[in-house]
């Protein structure tokens, strides 16, 4: 069900050629190399260390694994974070 | 970026530990209530993070919320700069009294420069200054730079130009030095006014000296007409007052010419017709670019016009532009009668004579004689008699030493 509005949504968002981050409600994700990650339309932040950091989204978590990380802004719409990535996951 | 930096350094902003359980809670809560929050940074369980000064006062709930202990680490930007300041009030009044000590120091000239001078020694032009009131320590305000500048220009005739400006606390005298014109010192070399040529003195004004013709007298080249000598019998070796001679003798002068004219003579004219020919010429090669290589006279006279490339600095770039005109000559047999014959001997000797006379000359007569007349020639001699400036100052060969003498 939930797969078929998506379906359905996303169909829409390409033929009007809207934005889908949010049409469909998505993390947009800017990594610049593995040393900085900002994600707009995040949902909060589950987990913080500086080897790990785990940000909410809209299905599911985003998790990004490596050293030094830093966030260097939080804001309501969108988070940055500096350091050394190794992995970025997306778990739902 | 770096304006966020300025923004929260005028701001101010606190450097905060984290202390508690759930730092991840306390961010959300933090991001919820619109508390900006930068620079996290993870510390084992403790949190590090910048917070606005704004944000700080609200935090407390959030602590509380999330049961966490939050501490002031670091204190930055202006408004505790300030607050600093204000508890050391001797600091700020050390600041503001070395501001008031600068500004009082740039108040006073420190230096005084002199530009342009080539000859006036440059400690003249700062001595009138310094009595116009303006030298090192003077105080800038009352230094009036009209002032200082009439002042220097009437104290030192040898400028034609000063000007006077501050540059920070250095004054610039900008002056510039009057050509003088040369020294009219008269010359004084002793010497008398001697005849260049013979001649019937016809008058004779002296400005300085004695004159020893007068008028009606006959004199001979290299005459003495106008003495230095001021005093009579004082020729020979006697210390008389020995000037120099100064004045006008003009004299009638006879003038003679002869001049020859063959009865039969071959003369070259030109018939009017021409040719054209342009040529550049590159070191030694020459090449035609309008007209032909072949003259097509006979007999021709040349005229050459050479126009080099514009020459630039010191280099003269070896190309000319060559421009000859040819004149087609004819020669042409040319007989006179005797009469014609001595006519244009006279005239072309007359021509030559009157070259040769000195400016303000004024031609009294004028006399011909055949004197010779033989086979197809005719000789002519032409006599010219004309009012002239004869006398020529010659420097006495020893009067240099008097000279010196009567030098003032």
């Amino acid at each position: 069900m939930r797969r078929e509005v998506g379906g359905l949504r996303k169909g829409m968002a390409e033929f009007f050629e809207l934005p889908k981050e949010i049409v469909l409600d998505l993390p947009k994700i800017t990594m610049v190399g593995d040393l900085q990650m900002s994600v707009e339309n995040h949902r909060g932040i589950v987990e913080y260390s500086s080897e790990r950091v785990v940000i909410a989204v809209s299905e599911g978590h985003l998790v990004l694994t490596g050293e030094e990380l830093m966030i260097g802004f939080v804001y309501q719409e969108e988070i940055t974070i500096t350091g050394r990535f190794r992995r970025v996951e997306f778990c739902r | 970026m770096a304006l966020y930096s300025l923004w929260y350094y005028l701001t101010g902003h606190l450097r905060i530990t984290v202390q508690g359980y759930t730092p991840e809670r306390f961010l959300n809560l933090c991001v919820q209530r619109g508390i900006h929050l930068w620079n996290i940074v993870k510390d084992g369980d403790r949190m590090q993070a910048n917070i606005g000064i704004g944000g700080f006062f609200q935090i407390r709930p959030v602590a509380r919320a999330t049961a966490s202990r939050v501490r002031i680490l670091e204190r930055r930007g202006l408004p505790f700069v300030l607050a600093r300041l204000k508890r050391r009030k001797g600091l700020l009044v050390g600041a503001l009294m070395c501001l008031a000590a600068l500004y009082l120091m740039t108040c006073f000239i420190w230096q005084v420069e002199v530009h342009g001078n080539e000859e006036v020694p440059e400690e003249a032009i700062l001595e009138a200054a310094r009595r116009a009131g303006l030298y090192p320590g003077a105080y800038k305000s009352e230094v009036d730079p009209k002032r200082v500048e009439e002042q220097i220009l009437l104290a030192i005739r040898r400028l034609g130009w000063a000007a006077v400006e501050f540059r920070g606390t250095t004054a610039v005298i900008e002056v510039a030095e009057r050509v003088l014109p040369p020294e009219a010192a008269p010359d004084v070399t002793p010497g008398d006014i001697v005849a260049t040529a013979d001649g019937v003195v016809t008058r004779v004004l002296v400005f300085n000296g004695r004159a020893l013709v007068s008028e009606g007298d006959t004199v001979v080249q290299g005459d003495v007409l106008i003495t230095g000598r001021l005093l009579e019998g004082g020729e020979e070796g006697e210390a008389g007052p020995y000037v120099r001679a100064r004045g006008i003798v003009r004299a009638r002068v006879w003038h003679r010419a002869y001049e020859e004219v063959r009865v039969q003579e071959e003369v070259k004219l030109r018939t009017g017709r021409t040719f054209d020919r342009t040529l550049i010429k590159i070191g030694d090669n020459e090449i035609i670019i309008r007209g032909r290589k072949k003259i097509p006279f006979k007999l021709y006279e040349v005229k050459v016009e050479r126009t080099g490339l514009v020459s630039w600095r010191n280099i003269n770039l070896p190309v000319e532009l060559i421009r000859e005109t040819y004149f087609e000559l004819v020669e042409v047999h040319q007989e006179f009668t005797v009469d014609e014959a001595e006519r244009v001997a006279v005239r072309r000797a007359t021509d030559r004579l009157l070259m040769e006379l000195p400016p303000h000359a004024r031609v009294l007569a004028v006399r011909e004689a055949v004197v010779q007349a033989g086979e197809g020639f005719v000789g002519v001699e032409v006599i010219l008699e004309a009012e002239q400036d004869i006398g020529r100052f010659v420097p006495s060969p020893s009067g240099q030493e008097q000279g010196g003498a009567g030098r003032n």
